[in-house]
């Protein structure tokens, strides 16, 4: 009786095959859905440009410099600017 | 080069001057004087100055002190140069966001002094500072029905150079720094390596004992704005001093502080608040609308950015105002 699992899982594997591909070909040749309100047409709309989003890099004017950050010497000075 | 320092205008006073040390004192003996006075006229923490009943005028003629003319007369000037990123009609939407007592007292836990004094709706518009109306004849000023001002930044600049104008008549040069804004007049002569110019630090916003850079420049002003001072928290979210007058919010800005450094200290000061405001995006077209204007901007990783003319204050050169 070996025989009988073996064959037992050709019969299932062959039927979840089949049944896979019966559905396939069911669905492929099914109505398609059709949608209540459907959109305008938008062929012709004028589509206005949008803004150009702004950069968030400086600008062409705007540079970067030197600090004093990465071991320079720094004085210590009594007047300095620190923001209000 | 002598120094005295002290606190005033809710912020740190240094005075710095060459000279003869008997002229000197009295001199820095002056300047306390003037910047006592001046800030008692301008604080609208004090319901007696000046500034106060104008607030309280608002919608009738005030007749101003030639001080209080004066710095709103450049008020109304630099307003329009900034795009009206500068606006003194900002104190309704000051108050609003939290900011309606002296900063020793915001900066107490403000969540449980004030709950939810933010509008549901968002803060009022900003009013336009351009429909304030002036009578020079009379030195005389009306202000909108409801707008009243504040002119806690640009009055500190003004009165950091009218103080060194002053101090000035002891020295033979000297500078006069108020928190963020500085004003000098000549030159030290005898300060070993930094004779010729006067050398400034540039704190990092993020931490404000260390130094980003020596700017050094010769006579005029040196302002910065940052958003990292004066803050506070309200109902749960961290609020700053610097309102954008276009949201009437704290502005939300890449750069966490701008230095500017240009012939007067209103104008440095006010400056350094529309261009910390602009950002990147807008810094450059809003600096070419200040003559002689550079400026330094640090961002969050604490670079340093600037206008091309900036360069050469950070080098060894002087730069010229």
């Amino acid at each position: 009786m070996k025989w009988f699992p073996h064959g037992l899982r050709i019969v299932v594997a062959s039927g979840s095959m089949a049944a896979f591909l019966g559905g396939w070909v069911l669905l492929a040749h099914a109505g398609k859905p059709v949608s209540a309100n459907p959109p305008p047409a938008i062929a012709g709309l004028e589509v206005a440009p949008l803004a150009p989003l702004p950069s968030l890099r400086p600008s062409a004017g705007i540079q970067a410099l030197p600090s004093l950050r990465g071991g320079s010497t720094v004085p210590q000075l009594r007047l300095r600017t620190r923001g209000s | 080069m002598e120094y005295e320092e002290f606190r005033a205008m809710n912020t740190a006073i240094v005075l710095a001057a060459e000279g003869d040390p008997p002229a000197l004192a009295r001199g820095f003996a002056a300047a306390r004087e003037h910047i006592a006075a001046s800030e008692a006229r301008f604080t609208r923490f004090s319901p007696e100055s000046e500034l106060s009943q104008l607030n309280r005028s608002a919608g009738g003629w005030f007749m101003a002190s030639d001080e209080l003319f004066a710095l709103l007369w450049q008020a109304r000037a630099l307003n329009e140069a900034t795009e009206g990123l500068f606006n003194p009609a900002v104190l309704e939407v000051l108050e609003l966001a939290g900011y309606d007592r002296s900063l020793d007292t915001v900066l107490a836990p403000f969540d449980r002094l004030r709950p939810g004094r933010g509008r549901p709706g968002g803060p009022p518009p900003v009013g336009d500072f351009r429909a304030v109306e002036f009578d020079q004849a009379r030195r005389a000023v009306r202000l909108p029905p409801g707008m009243r001002l504040d002119l806690g930044g640009i009055a500190k600049g003004w009165i950091a150079e009218q103080t060194a104008r002053r101090l000035a008549a002891y020295s033979e040069a000297c500078a006069v720094s108020a928190g963020g804004d500085l004003y000098a007049v000549g030159v030290p002569r005898r300060d070993g390596d930094a004779g010729g110019a006067w050398q400034i630090a540039l704190a990092d916003p993020r931490d404000d004992e260390q130094t980003l850079a020596v700017v050094r420049t010769g006579p005029g002003a040196v302002a910065t704005s940052s958003q990292m001072k004066r803050r506070w928290r309200q109902d749960g979210h961290e609020r700053h001093h610097l309102i954008d007058p276009r949201t009437g919010l704290p502005a939300q800005s890449e750069w966490l502080s701008v230095t500017a450094i240009a012939p007067e200290a209103a104008a440095a000061e006010v400056f350094a608040k529309a261009l910390l405001i602009a950002g990147p995006a807008g810094a450059e077209r809003i600096a070419g609308r200040c003559e002689g204007l550079a400026f330094i901007a640090v961002d969050r990783e604490g670079l340093l950015w600037g206008s091309a003319n900036a360069k050469g204050y950070l080098d060894h050169g002087i730069g010229t105002i």
